[in-house]
């Protein structure tokens, strides 16, 4: 086993996020479809490799003159990673995708809680977060003859690995900190599984603390534009009344009484 | 496909997902103002528990008397952000409101319930629907797992004329950051 980890295992290649700041991986589906502005579908009803491809065009054209984004290392392996998953779920719609991993997890039982748990909405996932649940329900399902996306995500210290090993994050990371009893087959994929999800509810929790953000700033702004106008209207009026008050009041002096016979 | 961002979504109830969550897109055609504990309602801003005890007051446009109007207000978030299976918790409802004044006006179906999130920062939603006719409305059994789209289509409400939300969080809240 070469492993290149060391006693922190995954945890510490979450530090090294594929999804770096300007990166379009750690933006929620519906901020990926406020960005990429009018299309001619919804995002739901696209295939997998549109949205893809939609994503990478729009990366590409805003950091065009910044390559390392495009070609980075870990960029290729996160597009490679991204296009064996398109090819396991051959042509299917982000929805149906969405709808897939839902129905694995009913059948597996992989959430600790089940009946009382909801699924975040298509659109609070990062699009991050979406691949990686497909490359672990593709995973899961097969057996993972797929390279998941998990396996990108700890690319830069296993490059030599991959490709080697249907799932070579599982036998890098048998280094990582292992529950007191026997070992199984199992166990290494629930540690990871319970990583993964952990990282993600992270991710849905930044996200929608952007996204508050993002919109009371939204709000500040117009009102800002609105107050000004109403100020510069009200200054108007103001100097109005006072030009046509000054009008009336001279006369009165004039026609002021000095004795009631 | 050359330009990506020139139709940035900046609507503030687009942007936080109450559109998408709780409210399908619709344009703003009738005023709703909105103000508690002294202030005023605007999309986004923060409110404690304290502050939002008792119910907000409610003033509306709308073209004259006879046209009558239905708010619905709902946690979008219960009982967690991270994990809202009780989306959506229904916390007051009105009906009958007269175009022009107040809730104060309209029949109150279900009372105010002043909200208590316990966990994470919720958002809370105000809509308002512009109504066919003057019309009964039956309390749900329940004020969790509302869902104002079916309401609506229920009441043949339409799309909302109006909305505005606030965050709230636990008194005792540090604002999503770690305390």
């Amino acid at each position: 086993m070469n492993s290149h980890v060391s006693g922190g295992g995954l945890q510490s290649h979450a530090q090294h996020p594929i999804a770096r700041q300007n990166s379009w991986f750690s933006l929620t589906l519906a901020e990926v479809k406020n960005q990429l502005g009018d299309l001619d579908k919804p995002l739901g009803s696209m295939n997998v490799d549109e949205l893809l491809n939609n994503v990478w065009a729009a990366e590409a054209s805003h950091s065009s003159s910044m390559n390392r984004i495009s070609t980075s290392p870990a960029a290729m392996l996160q597009r490679q990673a991204s296009l064996s998953l398109v090819r396991a779920f051959s042509g299917k719609t982000v929805d149906e995708v969405w709808k897939d991993i839902h129905q694995g997890y009913k059948m597996s039982n992989v959430k600790e809680v089940h009946n009382q748990e909801m699924e975040p909405t298509l659109g609070e996932t990062t699009l991050e977060d979406f691949l990686v649940k497909a490359g672990l329900h593709v995973a899961n399902a097969s057996l993972g003859p797929v390279m998941s996306l998990d396996s990108a995500l700890n690319s830069q210290n296993f490059s030599p690995q991959i490709g080697s090993s249907p799932s070579p994050s599982i036998d890098a990371l048998s280094d990582t900190s292992m529950p007191g009893r026997k070992r199984q087959p199992g166990d290494l994929e629930k540690t990871l599984e319970r990583r993964l999800r952990r990282k993600i509810k992270n991710r849905e929790s930044a996200a929608r603390s952007r996204a508050r953000k993002q919109a009371y700033h939204n709000e500040l702004v117009s009102k800002v534009s609105l107050l000004e106008e109403e100020n510069m209207k009200l200054k108007k009026e103001k100097k109005f009344e006072q030009m046509v008050s000054c009008n009336f009041s001279e006369p009165r002096y004039q026609l002021r009484r000095t004795s009631s016979f | 496909m050359t330009k990506h961002h020139m139709t940035r979504e900046r609507n503030p109830l687009v942007v936080s997902r109450v559109v998408g969550d709780v409210l399908d897109p619709f344009t703003t055609t009738v005023e709703l103002r909105v103000y508690t504990d002294g202030r005023m309602v605007c999309n986004g801003c923060n409110f404690r528990p304290s502050q939002v005890v008792t119910q907000p007051r409610v003033e509306i446009g709308g073209e004259d008397f006879r046209s009558l109007y239905t708010l619905v207000m709902v946690d979008a978030d219960a009982p967690s952000p991270s994990n809202p299976y009780l989306r959506e918790y229904l916390h007051w409802l009105v009906t009958d409101i007269p175009g022009s004044t107040g809730a104060g006006f309209g029949k109150e179906i279900v009372s105010y319930e002043s909200p208590q999130p316990s966990m994470g920062i919720h958002r809370l939603v105000l809509g308002l629907f512009r109504q066919p006719r003057r019309q009964t409305v039956n309390a749900p059994g329940r004020r969790q797992n509302f869902d104002t789209r079916e309401f609506s289509r229920l009441y043949s409400l339409g799309s909302p004329v109006a909305a505005v939300y606030y965050n709230c969080q636990r008194e005792g809240g540090t604002g999503g950051r770690r305390a």
